[in-house]
């Protein structure tokens, strides 16, 4: 209700109305019975009004660590190289059909990849994780043709075969098409920009033109091993709600047709998230009604302590001094009555480019507790560390945790040569030297972490749900060999210049000392090495 | 303000009016049940149990989140954007990766976040004959909030073709190199009114410059064999051809969410 104000002064020797009495006092009472509104309190409340933890959003989250098993025997401990990450199976890893259809990710457990919650009218907030890998890299459980070098070998020819995954949100059974991680015309093919200066018809050959050379389906995602971060805003009317991530595999179609599936063509979907930040619009009533009565007075009515006082005025006088939850209307309260909505947010940055790119070498300390929180602090250097780099600087530190919150951390790398050194030995009689092939079987891996902010710098620990992993995909660049000497070789490039995808909900109990977020990233193998380019982490402490 | 405290309680004697008055509508603090909560309620006047729930909260009065975006796909290649040498090419606004959004108050920040399926052709030339090294065609896409370029949201695309210049061969591997991503930034205390996040490309022409010793080189231009425009071409018959560069975009999409 706006502002009100009495209706008359009563003045000596007016005479008494019982109407007009009944108006000094009804009006506030109606007010403060549920109808108190934003004209009606002070901005100083903002400073110190309790908050319910959802007030402003809701937060649900899904997530499933399913890490990478390895080629690497592990018995009794494991330590790297680690050999290739498919071939073996686990309950939590989920198996992508090759049939085109939406599908939900549903592990060996029957554990779906999914949020529900019953919402008012809200938006949905949504931001998901997954990580897949083709198999094939593996040639134990395969039976890979070798080329000139094993390096390029792929059971499933990852070399030249996009995987063709799509992945999408799927919110109460509908695909938002805004999300689908490709282009939805799976017939989609783009010309190759070689453009011909004149009409073809040199040389006798007449051929209608000029016309552009037809190039290759690139309606889904292409590398074999990809960390994949998706997100929307969805409004959502009042009601039960499902949030999933999708998944479906494109056919690959060539000139010559449909490109068949083998028998060890498989891509799992290992570590995922759902994380959904319902934004509150027209939630639910979850309030009683307060309500206080001045009941109007009757015509020849004595006034008294009681009939004024005790029956009307002191009601309506301790209802304004003890405001109930339920005397306020619908969106009574505007921004300037809020405290914020959030508990804090921080984000760091690297860009290479300014500062020169960030080299990591160091190898994946493992999966399995303790190994999996190993951090090194031995930078990129000839012999290989064992344990998790921070990557490029990338963290946050003294993040507040003195109330309980639930903080959500969002990272992304570009990255590019995810090289490993494998050298082909050339070929003396076609007078070629050896050079560097590029070993698509090279893995970069990533994964957030936090520590308290006064621990040492290497107790970290593990945010494992956040593990990402890419490989070399760029196997083709190389340049032309510079003399003739054995070993006298360039190295072969990798501009693979891929996003890797963070992400993770950190639920921490409340503590007086802050903490730390950093990105981490390590290798799989010998030799193996990553530029990162640029960067950026950020945090959201959301309240709870 | 104080809590309310009654003017008068009415004991028994005479009507007063002006004190009547007082606990109707009054000017000073602590009085009137009409004027008192004409914007004076304060914490003190709250239940000790008074916690702000949701239904309390005006809708986006606390936080707000719009999406846009598209799944038509967009071809975009190098000529479009003509010739430029100058050092601060013209970028161009990307459809569906554009929003502009206005903020009824101050936040606290405002989550920004674009995301998009991606494919390029972007050739890695070399000339094996000659033994020069490599030279790759620059495409990189930026990204803009409320017009100042964000230099770490700076975004390069894979290598996904090689181009020998010497042998006029060329090679496409562009079908394992389509990408996604989804990128975050979080900006501080954005003002009230508009703002706007954009996602610009500029693609230059191609040029073979190794070294970068050719203060003027010339459009790439190869001898490409009649065959690869069509299977009927012939393979001994060359057109000279023109190499530019293209990038595909698929499903994109960009979001706001803003946070009081």
């Amino acid at each position: 209700m706006s502002y009100i104000f009495p209706r008359r002064v009563l003045r000596s020797g007016d005479v008494m109305d019982n109407v007009e009495l009944t108006e000094d006092i009804t009006p506030a009472a109606d007010r403060v019975s549920g109808k108190l509104n934003m004209h009606n309190f002070n901005q100083g409340i903002a400073a110190s009004v309790a908050i319910d933890g959802e007030a402003f959003y809701s937060i649900h989250h899904y997530e499933k660590f399913s890490p990478f098993l390895w080629s690497r025997p592990f018995v009794p401990v494991a330590t790297p190289p680690w050999g290739f990450p498919d071939g073996l199976t686990a309950t939590d890893q989920v198996l992508v059909q090759n049939n085109f259809e939406w599908q939900a990710l549903v592990d060996g457990t029957g554990e779906a990849t999914e949020v529900t919650l019953t919402t008012g009218q809200s938006i949905l907030w949504i931001n998901a994780y997954v990580q897949y890998l083709w198999w094939g890299f593996n040639p134990t459980p395969g039976s890979i043709t070798t080329s000139s070098s094993t390096a390029f070998s792929h059971e499933n020819n990852a070399t030249s075969v996009p995987c063709n995954l799509q992945f999408a949100l799927r919110v109460n059974g509908n695909v938002i098409r805004e999300t689908v991680t490709g282009i939805d015309d799976l017939t989609y093919r783009v010309s190759v920009p070689i453009k011909p200066l004149q009409q073809i018809g040199v040389g006798g050959t007449v051929l209608p033109g000029p016309q552009d050379i037809r190039g290759e389906q690139v309606c889904a995602l292409g590398p074999p091993c990809l960390p994949i971060r998706i997100g929307a805003c969805v409004p959502c009317v009042p009601g039960p709600q499902k949030v999933e991530i999708v998944v479906r595999r494109v056919p690959f179609i060539t000139d010559t047709g449909v490109r068949q599936y083998g028998s060890y063509d498989k891509i799992y979907v290992y570590c995922r998230q759902v994380n959904v930040v319902e934004l509150k619009s027209f939630p639910i009533d979850s309030v009683g009604p307060a309500e206080v009565t001045a009941p109007a007075f009757e015509p020849e009515e004595p006034l008294t302590t009681l009939t004024m006082y005790g029956n009307r005025v002191q009601p309506v006088v301790n209802a304004y001094n003890d405001v109930q939850e339920g005397s306020l209307a619908r969106g009574a309260l505007m921004h300037y009555h809020l405290p914020p909505a959030t508990l804090g947010f921080g984000q760091d940055t690297f860009d290479g480019t300014s500062s020169g790119v960030w080299l990591f070498n160091s190898f994946y300390p493992g999966w399995l507790l303790p190994a999996r929180d190993t951090v090194t602090l031995t930078a990129y250097a000839g012999a290989q560390a064992t344990g998790w780099s921070n990557v490029a600087g990338l963290r946050l530190n003294n993040v507040s945790i003195s109330t309980g919150r639930k903080i959500l951390v969002l990272g992304n790398l570009q990255i590019r040569n995810v090289v490993g050194r494998e050298t082909s030995p050339g070929d003396p009689d076609m007078n070629q030297a050896p050079y560097a092939v590029a070993d698509i079987a090279s893995f970069a891996l990533f994964q957030l972490m936090w520590q308290p902010s006064t621990n040492g710098p290497t107790a970290w620990t593990s945010m494992e749900e956040s593990l990402g992993m890419v490989n070399n995909f760029i196997w083709f660049t190389r340049e032309p060999p510079s003399g003739l000497q054995p070993g006298d070789y360039l190295e072969g490039w990798g501009i693979e210049n891929v996003e890797v995808h963070l992400m993770a909900m950190l639920d921490l109990p409340a503590s007086a000392t802050p903490i730390n977020l950093g990105i981490f990233g390590s290798v799989a193998n010998t030799n193996n090495e990553c530029e990162v380019i640029r960067g950026s982490l950020s945090f959201i402490s959301l309240r709870e | 303000m104080a809590v309310i405290t009654p003017n008068t309680t009415y004991p028994a004697g005479p009507f007063v009016v002006a004190a009547h008055n007082a606990n109707i509508y009054s000017t000073t603090s602590g009085r009137g049940i009409m004027s008192e909560p004409n914007g004076g309620l304060q914490v003190v006047n709250l239940d000790a149990a008074f916690t702000v729930k949701d239904e309390h909260i005006m809708p986006q009065e606390a936080v707000m989140a719009l999406m846009d975006g598209t799944t038509v796909p967009m071809d975009v290649y190098n000529n479009a954007f003509g010739i430029r040498d100058d050092s601060d090419p013209a970028y161009v606004a990307l459809a569906g990766l554009c929003q502009r959004v206005y903020f009824p108050y101050p936040a606290a920040f405002a989550s920004w976040q674009w995301s998009f399926h991606v494919s390029v052709f972007r050739p890695f030339m070399i000339d094996m004959e000659n033994q020069s090294g490599p030279d790759i065609a620059a495409i990189a896409v930026r990204v803009f909030v409320d017009g100042v370029e964000l230099p770490a949201w700076r975004r390069n695309f894979p290598v996904s073709a090689e181009v020998d210049v010497q042998n006029n061969t060329f090679n496409n591997h562009e079908q394992i190199c389509p990408l996604w991503f989804d990128l975050t930034y979080l900006q501080p205390a954005p003002a009230a009114g508009y703002h706007d996040i954009a996602v610009k490309l500029y693609l230059p022409r191609v040029t073979y410059n190794p070294q970068g010793l050719d203060p003027d080189p010339d459009e790439l231009n190869i001898d490409v064999p009649l065959s690869a425009f069509s299977p009927s071409g012939a393979t001994d018959v060359t057109v000279n051809s023109t190499v530019h560069t293209r990038i595909s975009f698929g499903t994109r999409n960009v979001r706001c969410v803003m946070f009081k």
